[in-house]
């Protein structure tokens, strides 16, 4: 150190040119055109917000009435709706059924085990793009497969490869024609790129997991209580300290342990009874998630620092596997980003050479 | 505040600070990311506009840094920082001034820190933040954030002085390391 310019010093003068904004300018109107709250009372316009997204989970035949009202307020960005199941599964009515009957489902299935567990997500992040005036949705694709070792001689291996953005939905379709079919916004482009090896530095295999957004071990997880009730408040214990409210952070965790995390089977059947017994949990009917597949939706809505967010998650019933989360914004009834689980199963086999 | 203040009000605040929030969702998230997390903590600042204090740039990052943690799963984040990263070192290293070699071993280096430290690190050097301020965006109190930040130091200076020996007898042991540990 004695022999060394200060590192904090060196840091700052090290400084890349990239954190400088470039030539393309932001225009602050772009934010000034969205609606404010009510400066005098905020609070009772969230409710009467909240409510209006709560109750249309509650008769499912309402919510596209529902949905239909917050469409109002931007109609070109909305997605289609999409559409019903060919075959559906015996519709519960409720979402505290539905996840009950995912829990006994899942809960039935054998208990897995191999050299990794792989994951194979596909995740999709929404942008506006297009000219002022003529602005449309594309959903920008990447497609994450990773190879989780269980054996600390083996390492754990993250491969990414781009599959390229497209228009949302069907009004997004028609806005980029009328934009002249562009196959390029800025770094986002149509193209497909190649499967690359993309093992973050400082991945600790024996701490490769996350949930509620804290590292955790595959020990960890399957030590999990299979009782609902024990679940419950080791998940909450695991998020001691933290800024979300109890119900938040409950709907994270579980969520995250019947997506794509190595639980067993009756850890996962317990997480969504755990889902079953929260309050503000609604059921949305049936969807065609991301990947194209027939599920049961389920929400949660709450306010975060991007407005009003509802958090979905889709079920098969008939399987009792949760296919795919997505991130909308309540306010605008726009899809913001989503995770659909394509593949989450244990392998012995060898990671493809990168 | 009617709308005309609000808009002046909120024009005014962009003006002073999109560039220090661009700047702090690049080092966070990298380019490819940066411009929609600058728009969504813009959209929050507007529709909250009263809740802004007088030093509003520990706030913006503070919403900047919740925004990054609700619209993006960690490892999509990663991925995009990573390749961010690999691009500062690229940068330094056409660059033909004096010092280049530090520059390259110092930003190598700090690509292969923990996240949190990385944070750290940069909220104070690269964003211009007091150690009150950076408290204030990573949420800790002001005595936690030094210790904190003392740490990070140490390891940034170990992490420079094993950059310094890969540097000298690979030029391109950075990049490779990074993609295949």
């Amino acid at each position: 150190m004695s022999r060394r310019r200060d590192v904090l010093q060196v840091l700052s003068e090290s400084r890349p040119a990239r954190l400088d904004p470039g030539d393309g300018r932001f225009d602050p109107a772009a934010v000034t055109a969205y609606p404010r709250p009510e400066p005098d009372r905020p609070a009772a316009r969230r409710v009467a917000r909240c409510r209006l997204v709560l109750a249309a989970g509650l008769v499912p035949a309402l919510a596209a009435g529902a949905l239909a009202v917050v469409v109002a307020v931007r109609p070109d960005t909305f997605p289609t709706p999409r559409p019903r199941a060919a075959a559906p599964s015996p519709a519960p009515a409720t979402a505290r059924q539905l996840l009950l009957t995912a829990a006994e489902t899942v809960g039935g299935t054998e208990v897995g085990t191999g050299r990794y567990w792989k994951t194979v997500v596909e995740h999709g992040d929404v942008r506006q793009v297009g000219p002022s005036g003529g602005r449309y949705d594309v959903v920008q694709r990447m497609r994450v497969d990773t190879w989780y070792a269980t054996d600390p001689a083996d390492r754990t291996w993250v491969f990414v490869q781009s599959l390229g953005a497209r228009p949302l939905a069907a009004a997004d379709e028609a806005g980029w024609r009328r934009a002249g079919s562009p196959t390029r916004w800025g770094e986002v482009s149509t193209s497909s790129g190649e499967r690359r090896l993309r093992t973050p530095e400082g991945l600790d295999p024996a701490r490769n997991y996350l949930l509620g957004g804290r590292p955790v071990t595959l020990a960890e997880l399957s030590g999990l209580p299979t009782d609902p009730a024990a679940l419950r408040a080791a998940l909450l214990k695991r998020q001691a300290g933290g800024s979300e409210s109890d119900t938040w952070s409950l709907f994270w965790s579980a969520t995250q342990l019947v997506l794509d995390l190595p639980t067993t089977p009756q850890v996962r059947a317990a997480a969504y009874r755990v889902l079953a017994g929260l309050d503000g949990v609604t059921e949305l009917g049936p969807v065609t998630d991301p990947h194209g597949r027939s599920g049961m939706a389920l929400g949660y809505t709450r306010r975060g620092d991007g407005g009003l967010a509802q958090l979905r998650l889709v079920v098969d019933p008939g399987t009792g596997l949760a296919l795919a989360q997505e991130s909308w914004d309540a306010g605008t009834g726009r899809l913001l980003s989503y995770q659909a689980v394509v593949d989450a199963t244990w392998t012995d086999a060898a990671p493809p050479k990168a | 505040m009617d709308a005309a203040e609000a808009g002046a009000r909120f024009t005014e605040l962009y003006e002073r600070h999109h560039a220090a929030v661009y700047g702090y969702a690049v080092s966070r998230a990298g380019r490819q990311l940066a411009d929609d997390i600058v728009g969504d903590t813009f959209l929050v600042a507007w529709r909250r506009l009263a809740e802004v204090p007088a030093t509003p740039l520990p706030w913006l990052l503070g919403v900047a840094r919740n925004v990054i943690r609700e619209r993006y799963r960690e490892e999509v984040r990663q991925a995009s920082l990573a390749a961010e990263m690999r691009a500062w070192v690229d940068e330094a290293g056409g660059d033909v001034a004096d010092g280049v070699a530090e520059r390259s071993a110092v930003l190598g280096a700090l690509a292969r820190l923990g996240d949190a430290d990385r944070e750290l690190l940069t909220l104070v050097a690269w964003h211009g933040l007091s150690h009150r301020a950076a408290a204030r965006v990573v949420g800790c109190s002001v005595a936690t954030f030094a210790v904190r930040l003392h740490r990070a130091r140490r390891r940034l200076e170990q992490a420079v002085s094993t950059a310094d020996e890969v540097v000298r007898r690979v030029p391109s042991a950075l990049s490779v390391k990074e993609f295949s540990r």
